[in-house]
Parts: structure tokens; C-alpha cells; sequence
């Protein structure tokens, strides 16, 4: 997951980013955060997921679903929350750097992070590589490891 | 920046510089800052905006690049100090990375800083730092045990330090925000005793002693700032009611007829004024956010990144922004996929209203 949240580590006044799933299990999480009572990606993703959740109440009186996206700016820093069904990313952010500047960078993260669930979910769904057919008569096509057929030797069947 | 990217930029700079001497516009100023960004020109960036801010004041986008700019060179002076107090540990480079850390709010960096500086060093101007970082943290989250921190590292201090002023005056600050005109009185003392006759104290001292027999422990003052989130001097303002020409009404009202406004509220206590729904649905409104408020403070407590100031919330119902101060909270429910600046701008303009009172409107 480092290259889902690392770039978004080098935007300026990015403090920490981490990564959780919707229920706050800490998936992975980059760069420290200072004051808090609970130090840590881990425990900060259960204090969010915590928040969310008990907001949730709150927000059913007027009817409302999970927000998608919270901003909690304070004196000492700023808490971004962008939700997704899957997951939470969640950023902490220096006092004075404003949350709408990070929006397009936790997007594009979000982008990363489905492009690298995509990716696995398909490698897991691919069949597995066949193994050399000993036993299989005929000539045929090894493939080199640029793509490009080459000839094989005949193997004894 | 390469020299090939400096020759080539110099041209767009000359550019921007001659359409803005043409029309000084805000689009024309934010060219230039802009192009001077790209080179990575922090200063000329801060120059361009700091001279368009005064002749577009509020300018958000201006504002924002300077902000920006201030907030990458402070960035760059913290990262070359910490690397020269790696190669070469001195007091000098300790006090300058504390108070840099001080400046932009790291007040907990700052405070492990001059703790550092002070286990090097010895030097008791550290602990004035740490104690000054520690003031500012108790003066942003009002915890009992931070301002008992406070008043315990300052006390120390002042025996390290016994012909300074500085922790003094810093004690009876603090002493005086708490409403501890007990303790003040004895501080008073302490530095009328490195400044005999000095009229100013000498009346203060006078003042503090009329109010020492009614006043509360300080450990009481301690509980009651933690318990309110006012120190004594605000409650004394918020308590002396209407004082104020301005009122909420007119202003909610004004937020709330904006086309995209599905609601706008006011809360303070467990009085709400709403504009907007009505009846039970008005009333589950400012429930909610009361309550939105309340966990979102709880929250950012044990984050540590002190009081909230301002909560955005954006989902499938469109967004909120909500403005939580010491002395009310105002929200905006806004059909939007986000609450606009201008909104914004004027939610946090009423809370701001209402520090000095809601003045005659009562809540309904």
C-alpha cells in the first residue's frame, strides 16, 4: 500500500495518512502525528472509525446517510476522512493547510488504491500458469519472457 | 529548478509582470505569483500576494497562495534546522527550532524540543519555552491536568530563574485568565519584589487583594475552566449578556435565503434559533448538529489536535459546515455537493458575530 499513501505524504502540511477499513482496522499508514493520547495509524483509525460510527446517529434524525467525505479542522491540525465502502483514508493535516487542498491528492489516491485492489483481485482470478506439458506430442511454441514465441526443442513424450 | 526551466520562465514572468502593470487584477496578480511558484520562488510569491491582498483584501485564492507560500517556506526553514541541530547541537539552534515549531502551532514538537534543549544545556530559558508551549496547549484545550502542568513548570521556573520577570508575568497572566486572584495576589508580590514601586503593579496588587477573600482555590478555577471551556474573563463577558448591536436573526435569515440553503442554525446551550425547516424537523436539526458537535470535540481531544473550529460533512444529502466556537455553534445545510467559500465565510462571520453576545434575540 506504500504507493497509495505516499504520495500523498509529499503534499505539503500532510502529516499522516492512513488506511483502514470501515471498521477501523488499520490496513497501513504513513508519517506520525504529535499530541494525540493514543499515538499511532492504529489507534487513530479506531478513534475515526469510532467517531463515524457514533455520528451515525446523530445524523438518522434528519435522515441522513454515512458522509462520504468529513473534514474536522481544529487549532492543531486539521482530520480529513474520505469514505468509501471499503475503506477509510484518513488524513491529518498541519494547522493553517486547508482540507480543500488535499482533496484532489485523496482522490487520486483513492484512484491508487482501487487500481491496486483491481489488480490483485485479478491475479488472484487468473488461472494458474500451466505447468511445462511433458507429455504433450508435437512441436510447439515456448514463450521467451519479452512475449515473443521461440522455438523449443521437442521434449521426449 | 534547472537553469534551462529558469531561462525559459523568465519570459512568462516578464509577461505577467507587463499585463499586470497594464490592469492590476486579482487574476493578473495570481498569474504572476503563480509563475513564480512554478520556479519555486516562495519569496517573490509571498511579495506578489502580500502587495495584491492589500488592493483585493480577501481575496480567497490570494489568500490561499500565501498561505501556501508561508506554509512551504516554514516547511524548509524547519527541515534545515533539524538537520543543523543534527550536525551541531547548540542553544541557538534549539531555541530558534523551538519557537519555529511555537509559530506554527506544533506546540507539542516545540515542547520536546525545548526538553531536549534543556537536558543539553541546562539553560532555564528551555523551560520558560516549554512552559510557554504548554500555556498555549492548556489556552486551546482547557484541560485541568495541562494547566496544572502549567502552573507546576512555571513554579519551577521561577526558582531557576529567581530575578527574571518573564516567568512572573507569564504566571499572573495565566493566574489572572483562571480567575485565581489568590495566587495572582502572591505573584503580584513576587515581582513588586524585583520592582518596588512600581505604581502599575502596586494597583494590581490593591485590585487582587479586594477580590482574594471571595475568590475560588485555584485547583477550583482549574475545574471550572475544564468543565465551561471559558476561562474566567470570556464567561464574565458571555454572562453580562446583550451587549451587542448585532443579532443572529437577521443574519440566519440572510444565510438561509440563499437559493442552494436547505437550513442555516445557531445553537448555543440548549437553545437553537433555526431558519429554514420548521417545527420537529427544525428542532431534529439543531439536535443533530448539537450532537455532531459534541462527538467531533470528544474526538478531536483525544486526537490531540485541540478545539474544533470548523466541521465540513458532504455525502449523498449534500453538505454541511458547521462552525463550533466556545460560546455557540452555527451550521449551514447547503444543496451543494460542498458548502461555497461565500457560505462558509459567513457561518464563521456569525459565530463570530455571536462572541459578543446574541444581543437581544432569544432563542427558540
Amino acid at each position: 500500500m506504500n504507493e497509495v499513501l505516499e504520495p500523498l505524504l509529499r503534499v505539503p502540511g500532510v502529516r499522516l495518512a492512513v488506511l483502514s477499513t470501515s471498521d477501523g482496522v488499520p490496513i497501513a499508514w504513513r508519517g506520525e502525528l504529535e499530541n494525540a493520547e493514543e499515538q499511532g495509524g492504529d489507534a487513530l483509525a479506531g478513534l475515526v472509525a469510532g467517531w463515524i460510527s457514533s455520528l451515525g446517529p446523530s445524523l438518522g434524525l434528519v435522515s441522513w446517510d454515512l458522509p462520504q467525505r468529513m473534514a474536522l479542522k481544529c487549532a492543531r491540525g486539521t482530520l480529513v476522512v474520505r469514505r468509501v465502502p471499503t475503506a477509510i483514508l484518513l488524513v491529518v493535516l498541519e494547522p493553517g493547510t486547508s482540507a480543500d487542498e488535499t482533496r484532489v491528492p485523496i482522490e487520486a489516491a483513492l484512484s491508487r488504491l482501487q487500481r491496486v485492489a483491481r489488480g490483485s483481485r485479478a491475479s488472484a482470478a487468473a488461472p494458474a500458469p500451466l505447468l511445462p506439458a511433458r507429455n504433450v506430442k508435437g512441436p510447439r511454441a515456448a514463450y521467451a519472457d519479452n512475449g515473443t514465441p521461440s522455438s523449443s526443442p521437442e521434449l521426449p513424450g | 529548478m534547472s537553469l534551462f526551466q529558469r531561462w525559459t520562465a523568465g519570459p512568462r514572468i516578464k509577461d505577467a509582470r507587463k499585463r499586470l502593470a497594464d490592469e492590476p487584477s486579482a487574476k493578473n496578480y495570481l498569474a504572476l505569483a503563480l509563475e513564480h511558484a512554478r520556479l519555486g520562488d516562495m519569496d517573490d510569491v509571498r511579495k506578489v500576494c502580500d502587495e495584491a491582498l492589500t488592493l483585493h483584501p480577501g481575496h480567497a485564492e490570494l489568500q490561499r497562495l500565501f498561505d501556501r507560500a508561508r506554509a512551504v517556506q516554514l516547511e524548509a526553514r524547519t527541515r534545515k534546522l533539524t538537520k543543523e541541530l543534527k550536525d551541531s547541537p547548540r542553544p541557538a539552534v534549539y531555541r530558534d527550532l523551538a519557537q519555529l515549531y511555537f509559530d506554527i502551532g506544533r506546540l507539542e514538537r516545540a515542547d520536546e524540543i525545548a526538553a531536549e534543549w534543556f537536558n543539553a544545556t541546562q539553560d532555564p530559558a528551555a523551560q520558560l519555552m516549554r512552559a510557554r508551549a504548554r500555556i498555549q496547549r492548556f489556552t486551546q484545550d482547557k484541560r485541568r491536568e495541562d494547566g496544572r502542568a502549567c502552573i507546576e513548570m512555571l513554579e519551577g521556573v521561577e526558582r531557576s530563574m529567581p530575578r527574571d520577570e518573564r516567568p512572573l508575568r507569564m504566571h499572573l497572566d495565566l493566574l489572572c485568565a483562571l480567575g485565581a486572584w489568590r495566587d495572582a495576589r502572591r505573584v503580584v508580590g513576587q515581582l513588586l519584589e524585583l520592582f518596588p514601586g512600581d505604581s502599575a503593579l502596586e494597583a494590581r496588587f490593591r485590585t487582587y487583594n479586594g477580590l482574594a477573600d471571595r475568590a475560588p482555590t485555584l485547583e477550583a478555577t482549574l475545574r471550572e475552566v475544564e468543565r465551561t471551556g471559558h476561562f474566567a474573563a470570556q464567561q464574565n463577558a458571555v454572562a453580562s449578556g446583550p451587549t451587542s448591536t448585532r443579532s443572529i436573526r437577521p443574519m440566519l435569515q440572510e444565510i438561509a435565503a440563499t437559493p442552494t440553503v436547505e437550513a442555516a442554525l445557531y445553537e448555543r446551550g440548549a437553545t437553537a434559533l433555526v431558519q429554514g425547516p420548521k417545527g420537529a424537523t427544525a428542532e431534529r436539526n439543531a439536535r443533530a448538529v448539537r450532537e455532531i458537535v459534541q462527538k467531533s470535540r470528544t474526538t478531536a481531544r483525544r486526537l490531540g489536535l485541540g478545539a474544533p473550529l470548523e466541521v465540513e460533512i458532504e455525502g449523498q444529502f449534500a453538505s454541511v459546515f458547521i462552525a463550533p466556537s466556545e460560546h455557540g455553534s452555527a451550521a449551514v445545510w447547503c444543496h451543494q455537493p460542498t458548502v461555497p467559500q461565500a457560505l462558509r465565510a459567513r457561518v464563521l462571520e456569525l459565530v463570530g458575530a455571536s462572541v459578543d453576545g446574541p444581543g437581544e434575540e432569544q432563542a427558540s
